[in-house]
């Protein structure tokens, strides 16, 4: 993971408080359907998803995604002038994303990371063999490999909120 | 985490099979229940671990533990952890602080095996990086499968007792095998490797989100340095 720096004046404060208030997808349960939840239009999952929770059940909600057209702010990343999309995990304390490699749309392009919060014990990324920790809200990383190996837990007592953003190597 | 070294060898097959095999019990859903299972009078009183006795039941064995002789060790161990089988008993500061969390605190999160749960005991062979001499030793095995999850926490310690926590891994690390102490992450680690926790009361935690179970024994050892009635 590389340091780009930090953004947490560039955060709205109300984007968390919207963010606790939405269910958004409960995954990889939701993905099942193709039901518009909270305006959302997730559609159903994707092969490379399947393939990730098949040993821990496609019926259970592991986290939550809120992706951009679930939710009724846009953002403006300052460090992108290229095009983007982006979402944001939510995990409650107890859920985790399983580790995995994300699919091959992200060949071409960069993906971000950025905690919304700042750190708390038990808050952890998984990226290869590091685990990034001890973050502040608005630190950005980026993946030196959008095909690395990374998972998440919050084995925390509080919420985790990440926004995710990527290029698809498109102007 | 200080790292000792790998005792790989020192694992009997035998042992590493059985660790690997057996199911283990459901924690933290049955924790309380394990707590009674250390004691033969208390485990008398439930023939499953998956039973929740009545209040009626409850009721009639702190009678008959009134009825017992009060010199004897294990009477007095069975009423120090009576309270572990009240089902009207609430929840403590550490299962309050994780359900005030949203976790589920009798939900199945990882497996333990107690020493009394496996048909060996590691101190018959003791392990060649113990220093066990005039200590008080548990042990005992953590096993977590793929989605399994232990919250941070912080094992409670009396401060008058001397304590060194050791972990040792019997499954080789993989991606998603996580185990952190504060903000470090074991990671890369071999079965066998063995560290010691450098402050015994440090957070730590861990969590499964591999695909593969983890297996680890933990070893606390104790000096008691004043007067501790450890029945």
């Amino acid at each position: 993971m590389k340091y780009i720096g930090n953004y947490k004046d560039w955060i709205n404060s109300s984007w968390i408080e919207i963010i606790l208030s939405m269910k958004g997808f409960g995954a990889p349960k939701d993905f099942n359907i193709s039901l518009d939840i909270d305006s959302g239009q997730r559609s159903k999952m994707h092969e490379s998803e399947r393939k990730v929770y098949e040993i821990y059940g496609t019926d259970k909600i592991f986290f939550h995604l809120l992706e951009s057209n679930c939710l009724n702010f846009q953002i403006d990343p300052p460090w992108l002038s290229e095009k983007f999309d982006w979402w944001i995990t939510k995990m409650y304390p107890g859920q985790f994303i399983p580790i995995h490699s994300d699919g091959p749309k992200h060949l071409k392009g960069k993906r971000y990371w950025m905690p919304l919060q700042d750190w708390e014990p038990g808050h952890i990324f998984i990226y290869e063999n590091i685990s990034v920790s001890r973050y502040n809200a608005g630190d950005l990383w980026e993946y030196e490999n959008s095909l690395a190996v990374h998972g998440a837990i919050n084995i925390g007592h509080n919420p985790r909120l990440i926004l995710q953003v990527s290029t698809f190597g498109e102007s | 985490m200080q790292y000792i070294g790998n005792f790989f060898d020192w694992i009997k097959p035998e042992w590493l099979d059985e660790v690997l095999n057996h199911p283990g019990f459901e924690m933290p859903k049955h924790s309380l229940r394990n707590e009674a299972r250390f004691n033969p009078i208390l485990k008398s009183y439930f023939d499953d671990v998956d039973r929740i006795i009545s209040q009626e039941e409850y009721e009639k064995l702190i009678k008959d533990l009134d009825s017992m002789d009060a010199n004897d060790k294990v009477v007095r161990h069975a009423k120090i952890h009576a309270n572990y089988l009240d089902p009207s008993r609430e929840l403590d500061e550490e299962y309050g602080m994780y359900h005030n969390a949203g976790y589920d605190v009798w939900a199945d999160h990882f497996r333990l095996m107690e020493k009394f749960d496996v048909s060996f005991n590691i101190l018959d062979y003791p392990p060649p990086f113990l220093d066990y001499e005039g200590k008080h030793i548990t042990w005992w095995f953590s096993k977590m499968s793929p989605g399994h999850v232990m919250p941070m926490h912080i094992d409670k310690a009396d401060p008058s007792v001397q304590i060194h926590k050791y972990w040792m891994p019997w499954t080789d690390y993989e991606k998603g095998h996580v185990f952190i102490v504060e903000d470090q992450a074991i990671t890369n680690y071999k079965a066998g490797d063995v560290f010691m926790f450098i402050n015994p009361g440090a957070w730590h935690g861990a969590v499964n989100i591999g695909h593969r179970p983890r297996a680890i024994l933990q070893i606390t050892d104790y000096k008691i340095s004043r007067n501790i009635d450890l029945v």
